[in-house]
């Protein structure tokens, strides 16, 4: 199977993003929003549901800040499957990325719910995925080149965490491995901070995630990250190269 | 209601404090009326589905 490099290049071109989704309309405004996120805490995705639905308060959408709950599991499907069951009276939404209503259909088989069972509300933040390694690879490991090759040459350890099975990062993982031919092998986790954990632990090799999940331990240094997705560098870690 | 909804968000991606939060983990705030976001969702579907059934990606992958 061959893929071509402008699609690789396209892949990890691409910005997700974080959107707001809603159940179909409805009154006036309301007391307090429950804001469902499908990940755990500490995430960047839980970050942006967090910052921005403590701003609510006394706004036209509602007369008290809002409050995120987590729904973790399932790649984030779990908090969408939730969400669709809620009352539709502007009192639950949730922040997902676009992935899970753009892509997740052409990935599971069975999906319990599609875009039509939500009304899009705004998108919230573009988040660049990276790819990290942690202690696992050696420090001569300089770039996506290099932990392709060490990668190649030591295939007992050539893993890659990402925050879910069918996730974007799992998938761009996925592509390269393919597109280089070497075989990485997938451990999906249940969000960013506990794959993070365990490279930054030396118990996986490597992780693809959004980037921003990295950057603490990234400028303490305890992982290193070999690329951004994105047309250009990340202005938050300008060091690091794109993938392109 | 959806535009009391997306009006308070993007609000919220205004201020400064919201900002600077998403710098540390590497956001970058990015609001949008809810006809952009639905032509991004279907943007995305139409762009990944190729790739990702050529590839056989799943899941299991």
């Amino acid at each position: 199977m061959t893929i071509t490099r402008r699609q690789l290049v396209q892949a990890f071109g691409a910005s997700a993003a974080l959107g707001a989704l809603h159940p179909f309309a409805a009154h006036a405004q309301v007391d307090q929003v429950k804001v469902y996120f499908g990940f755990p805490a500490g995430s960047s995705g839980d970050t942006v549901a967090r910052r921005v639905a403590e701003k609510w308060g006394g706004s036209a959408f509602s007369k008290n800040a809002g409050v995120v709950e987590n729904k973790p599991g399932a790649g984030g499907r779990i908090a969408l499957e939730t969400l669709k069951g809620a009352p539709a009276d502007g009192s639950v939404l949730a922040v997902a990325q676009v992935s899970a209503i753009a892509n997740y259909p052409h990935i599971y088989s069975k999906m319990n719910y599609t875009d039509k069972d939500f009304a899009p509300v705004s998108i919230a933040a573009i988040m660049h995925h990276g790819l990290a390694v942690g202690p696992m690879v050696p420090a001569s490991v300089k770039n996506v080149k290099d932990f392709l090759a060490w990668a190649k040459a030591n295939p007992k350890d050539a893993s890659y965490g990402s925050p879910g099975a069918g996730s974007t990062p799992h998938f761009l993982g996925a592509l390269l491995g393919i597109n280089s031919g070497v075989d990485l092998r997938h451990v999906p986790y249940r969000g960013s901070i506990p794959g993070v954990t365990d490279v930054v632990g030396g118990q996986v090799a490597a992780m693809v995630t959004p980037h921003g999940d990295f950057i603490a331990n990234y400028k303490a240094g305890k992982l290193r990250i070999l690329a951004t997705s994105g047309p250009k560098r990340s202005i938050y870690v300008p060091d690091v190269p794109t993938f392109a | 209601m959806i535009a009391a909804a997306n009006a308070a968000i993007n609000a919220a991606l205004k201020e400064k404090s919201v900002i600077d939060s998403l710098a540390i983990v590497g956001l970058m705030p990015h609001g949008s009326t809810p006809e952009e976001q639905a032509r991004w969702q279907k943007a995305e579907y139409d762009t990944w589905g190729p790739l990702i059934k050529k590839i056989g990606f799943t899941a299991d992958s």
